[in-house]
């Protein structure tokens, strides 16, 4: 049953009178969270449950506060967790390519690096006290005179066993030649007889070998002299550094792998202690010099992860979630126009930080990024952070760099998302499920409730302290609940869109400030309301003025055949409006049923095609039971350039096309929406109060008549949160809003004619719009058939003549029918 | 040298010094041109080429050793000439660039015949005549025996411990006739910028405090040492110069004999002086 609505029902209004407080500063801060019971579950589940992979993904539409729950949830939630360990890496002496990892507690980490820091800064002191101590250089006298002496006697036994025989080793720049001699001078081999020649040959050559043999000696001797001088070393080394390293063991004993890192930091020492006591030698053009210092310096700590300040477990917001950032780095330092490394230049990433701890990430950002996905799950999965450079993680490069003992890994990870992308990671990416097992799933929308509005001018408060805005009043909450709603687009509802009311409440203190008032009143929120929509309508405002100048036919008085206002809605980023479309309908004789023309010409999208052929099915289903429907029409919404989206006006283009097949003219001071099903029963639509407001500004600007109005869905009544001007116009008697359940109920109210009711046979009352409509796809259909099957001739019998039939009237839909 | 410089040994005119390739002759150089800078004498270098050996290479018993290898190859007197050459070569560089580094005037000599020979006539006794003996050398070398035995002037061999860094000198002295020795002894201390300590033989000749007396005004760490008796070994005993100390021993009796010469210069692993 159509009904017209009162002009209460236009604008459900909230009593300022309801709340009890002056202004929201009397509100105590409460920090819960309404109207999200399922993600606050879910986030409370992931945040606490000790499993892994239940990692969260907080999905939801911009605004609605994700962020703002989840960081309420850690506040409290993080401080009460221990804090993780301390991450360190430190040269792996055995292998300087694989660094080791040490884990130690929170705390440790710095601690051991600044003793290693101490130790560097003692071992030359100490080694070169222990080096020029007179033990040392006694006992290394001795032993380098065991060794000339080990090496030279064999050479003085060869060289006694020469002076024995008359023969002298000279020198030569090569090695060495042998001489005869008399009286211990050197003779010239020519004043030998040949006899004492060949005796002196046997005599070198035995020489010789002796001396070969001593030479063979040589190496072996001066091994062992170095042996015995490396034993000395490592014996004074030992009792020089032992005093140092029994301190760090001592303050260190708990951590075993600190006491094995000084165990080989210890044997590194003893390896080459002499190069260490040069550690003061500054490093030559070439990098020469300076090993000692470079030795010194792989005993170092790299606290790559410090928690030594950290209350509690880590909470991480990576904002650039690159791959490097994520996973870690290693640094390059330019060395002789070469880039070198060391485990120094190890950097940590955001996922070593929050170790123990809680990363927080935005899902798009992550996706955004070259591998940083795959590196992310890649590490969640296994449960290690392998510090490795990008391009060979891809198997790219090949070059020699670190490899870094990766971390283990032990996290919650809340990504940060919208619904779209949820999911589609979970139709497309199969590990996606198995590693965030926990939607928190942040609805956009809350009830309107009693409670709830008590509760908004909690969220309001909150909000207003959070950002040192004016406290409101109880009109300014009043009116914000009232906003809110409207931003929802359902009188019955609230948004939980949070940005959005923030924005709003800023721009309303904004004017409240301005004024100089102490609180926020609903006049601030209704100019900050009307700001930004002013701000945001320049699309909206030149429709309306083309509609205005006559360049958009839209008409607003009398009747038409064939033609139908309806009502679009155009979303511009978070602003929405209304405006009226001309909506015509053209029939003739044919079976090709109902053209859409936007659909022919690639405008129309899928849901707008849906319901036009809805609209076959009601014409069939309603006037062509029995036949087939023989009807070709056309729909189109005139003067539209670009796509065409949605059913919403289904309705309105089945009342164009009764109307063109029935012509009977359609009232055009009346608007239509609604979508319509195959029964024809009217089905809700969005925007509903945009696009009621769409045309009435059309209609108040050309001055309203009083019988000017808009069809909406009973349905959507529920939704209505018309702006005052609407309301005020419905009060006055000079605009109506009706609200309706069938299409019939609407063809009645936009023909004047009852839609009519069929009898026990289907056939339709006299004077109704179906009997109309079915009278003509009857006629239609009978043409048609006539047409494809003439009948045979059969001479009549005489004096009996048969009427000519009148020709059809094709379609007159289109003319003006008032 | 001018009229008020005193004769050598305080300033020496000329530093002779032989150098060949052996390892210590680099130090020896290094000595020679800090000694040379600091006294303002003219350095010449030495280079022997051993008459001996090329005789030796003439002949067809000639046969060299090896030094590393210990392979055995025929040494020819063309080849040994060539070799020698290129030695003496590298040696004359070898001195022009440490000449110049050290700022000191400089001369290069090459010379054939009997190494010591040829090094004593090169030489005057107003010349100061710096050797270098080998690490590897139990006792001393036939050429530094050979000249230590015949040298009339001053002869400065320094030992296989040798240190560019020597900073003491340890003068002997029994008599007044030493007092020039003590003079020289303390110019070189002055000149490596160290300590002076002297040697005193009981019931000598020269007390402390004519020493004192001939060392007034000096700045120089003065150490007195009492020797038992005039010998070597009271000499090297338990407080004797450590390697890096430079010995100076004056002339006359009883450093004049040469058993005794080369008594101390077998002991000695430092350098030492030996004024003529």
């Amino acid at each position: 049953m159509t009904r017209e609505l009162s002009a209460q029902e236009l604008n459900r209004r909230c009593d300022p009178a309801q709340f009890a407080f002056g202004t929201t500063a009397e509100l105590e801060a409460d920090r819960r969270v309404f109207g999200q019971e399922r993600a606050v579950s879910a986030i409370e589940l992931s945040l606490e449950i000790a499993q892994e992979d239940f990692n969260l993904f907080a999905l939801g539409p911009a605004g609605t506060g994700k962020h703002t729950v989840v960081g309420d949830h850690l506040d409290r939630l993080a401080p009460t967790r221990p804090a993780p360990s301390d991450l360190c890496y430190v040269n792996n002496f055995e292998d300087a390519a694989r660094p080791s990892l040490l884990e130690l507690p929170a705390g440790a980490g710095r601690r051991l690096a600044r003793d290693m820091d101490q130790l560097i800064e003692d071992v030359p002191l100490a080694l070169r006290q222990a080096f020029e101590s007179e033990e040392y250089q006694q006992r290394r006298e001795a032993l380098m005179q065991e060794g000339r002496e080990t090496a030279e006697g064999a050479f003085e036994e060869a060289r006694r066993r020469a002076a024995e025989k008359n023969v002298a080793i000279l020198r030569t720049p090569g090695g060495m030649a042998l001489a005869p001699t008399k009286d211990g001078e050197v003779i010239s081999p020519d004043e030998l007889e040949d006899e004492q020649k060949a005796q002196l040959e046997r005599v070198f050559e035995e020489i010789q070998e002796q001396l070969r043999a001593a030479l063979r000696q040589m190496p072996r001797a001066e091994r062992a002299q170095r042996e015995k001088g490396r034993a000395l070393d490592r014996e004074v080394t030992g009792a020089a550094l032992e005093p140092l390293f029994e301190e760090l063991r001592r303050k260190h004993h708990a951590h075993a792998g600190v006491l094995s890192f000084l165990r080989a930091v210890e044997q590194d020492l003893l390896r080459d202690p002499h190069g260490l006591v040069e550690e003061g030698t500054p490093l030559g053009l070439f990098g020469s010099g300076g090993d000692g210092r470079q030795r010194l310096r792989g005993y170092r700590v790299n606290v790559v992860v410090d928690h030594a300040e950290t209350q509690g477990a880590p909470v991480v917001h990576e904002e650039h979630p690159t791959y490097e950032n994520l996973m870690g780095r290693i640094d390059h330092r330019v060395q002789m126009g070469a880039l070198t490394t060391d485990y120094m230049l190890i950097r940590s990433g955001a996922l070593h930080r929050a170790r123990g701890g809680y990363l927080l990430l935005e899902a798009e950002k992550v996706l955004m990024q070259p591998y940083a996905w795959e590196g992310l799950k890649r590490a969640l999965a296994t449960r290690r952070i392998r510090v490795e450079p990008l391009g060979r993680a891809l198997g790219l490069i090949s070059t020699t760099t670190l490899e870094p003992e990766p971390a283990p890994l032990e996290v919650r990870v809340v990504l940060f998302g919208s619904p779209l992308l949820y999911y589609l990671l979970g139709a497309y990416d199969t590990d996606f499920q198995k590693l965030f097992k926990v939607a928190a799933d942040f609805d956009d929308q809350m009830p309107l409730e009693p409670e709830s509005r008590q509760l908004y001018a909690h969220l309001l408060a909150r909000i207003g302290r959070d950002a040192h805005l004016l406290p409101l009043d109880r009109t300014g909450v009043a009116r914000m609940v009232e906003e809110s709603s409207r931003i929802a687009g359902d009188a019955e509802r609230l948004t939980a869109l949070t940005g959005r009311v923030s924005d709003l409440l800023k721009e309303a203190d904004h004017w409240a400030r301005r004024e100089g008032g102490a609180a926020i009143a609903a006049d601030h929120v209704a100019r900050a309301a009307a700001s930004k929509e002013a701000r945001s309508d320049r699309v909206r405002e030149r429709i309306h003025r083309e509609i205005l100048r006559g360049s958009i036919f839209i008409d607003s008085d009398r009747a038409r055949g064939g033609q139908v206002n309806g009502l679009a809605a155009a979303a511009l980023g978070d602003y929405t409006f209304g405006y009226p479309v001309r909506i015509t309908a053209r029939t003739s004789m044919g079976k090709d049923g109902v053209l859409d023309i936007e659909r022919e010409v690639e405008l129309g999208g899928p849901i707008h095609s849906k319901g036009v052929l809805i609209l076959s099915g009601f014409l069939s289903g309603r006037y062509a039971s029995n036949e087939p429907l023989s009807l070709s029409a056309s729909l189109v919404f005139e003067q539209s350039y670009g796509g065409v989206e949605g059913d919403s006006a289904s309705s309105a283009e089945l009342y164009a096309l009764l109307s063109a097949i029935s012509g009977l003219p359609l009232r055009q001071d009346l608007a239509v929406t609604g979508s319509v099903d195959q029964h024809g029963r009217v089905q809700p639509i969005g925007a509903v109060n945009e696009k009621v407001e769409g045309f009435f500004d059309v209609c108040a600007a050309r001055g309203l008549t009083g019988s000017q109005g808009v069809l909406i869905p009973e349905a959507n009544v529920k939704h209505l949160m018309l702006r005052p001007r609407v309301v005020e116009a419905v009060e006055r008697g000079t605009f109506h809003v009706y609200a309706i359940a069938t299409v019939d109920e609407g063809i009645a109210l936009l023909t004047g004619a009852p839609a009519g009711d069929p009898d026990e046979h289907g056939a339709y009352p006299e004077g109704t719009v179906n009997r109309a409509v079915s009278e003509r796809l009857g006629e239609l259909g009978r043409r048609l058939r006539e047409l494809e099957n003439p009948t045979p001739v059969v001479e009549p019998p005489a004096g009996h003549e048969v009427a000519a039939e009148e020709p059809v009237v094709e379609d007159w839909s289109g003319e003006d029918a008032t | 040298m001018t009229a008020e410089d005193p004769p050598f040994p305080r300033r020496p005119e000329r530093i002779m010094v032989a150098l060949d390739e052996a390892p210590t002759s680099e130090r020896v150089l290094a000595f020679a041109c800090r000694l040379a800078a600091a006294t303002g004498a003219r350095l010449t270098g030495l280079f022997v080429e051993d008459s001996q050996l090329l005789e030796l290479a003439g002949s067809g018993l000639a046969r060299e050793l090896g030094s590393y290898s210990g392979a055995a190859r025929s040494l020819s007197a063309s080849g040994l000439e060539r070799a020698l050459e290129t030695q003496a070569g590298a040696v004359q560089q070898r001195l022009q660039e440490a000449a110049r580094r050290a700022g000191v005037r400089w001369s290069f000599r090459m010379l054939r015949g009997p190494i010591h020979r040829e090094l004593l006539s090169a030489s005057g006794p107003e010349d100061l005549l710096i050797l270098g003996r080998g690490r590897r050398r139990r006792g001393l070398g036939a050429a530094v025996r050979r000249l230590v035995e015949e040298g009339r002037g001053s002869i400065l061999v320094l030992g296989p411990e040798l240190t560019p860094e020597s900073r003491s000198v340890v003068v002997q002295a029994a008599t007044e006739d030493a007092e020039p020795a003590i003079l020289a002894a303390a110019d070189l201390a002055a000149t490596l910028g160290g300590a002076l300590e002297v040697l005193l033989p009981a019931g000598g000749e020269l007390r402390e405090p004519r020493l004192r007396e001939l060392l007034a005004g000096r700045r120089l760490a003065l150490h007195v040492r009492t020797l038992a008796r005039l010998d070597v070994d009271a000499i090297f005993s338990e407080h004797g110069p450590r390697d890096a100390d430079l010995l100076v021993l004056p002339p006359g009796e009883p450093f004049d004999r040469r058993e005794v010469r080369l008594a101390v210069l077998a002991r000695a692993r430092g350098p030492v002086l030996l004024l003529g």
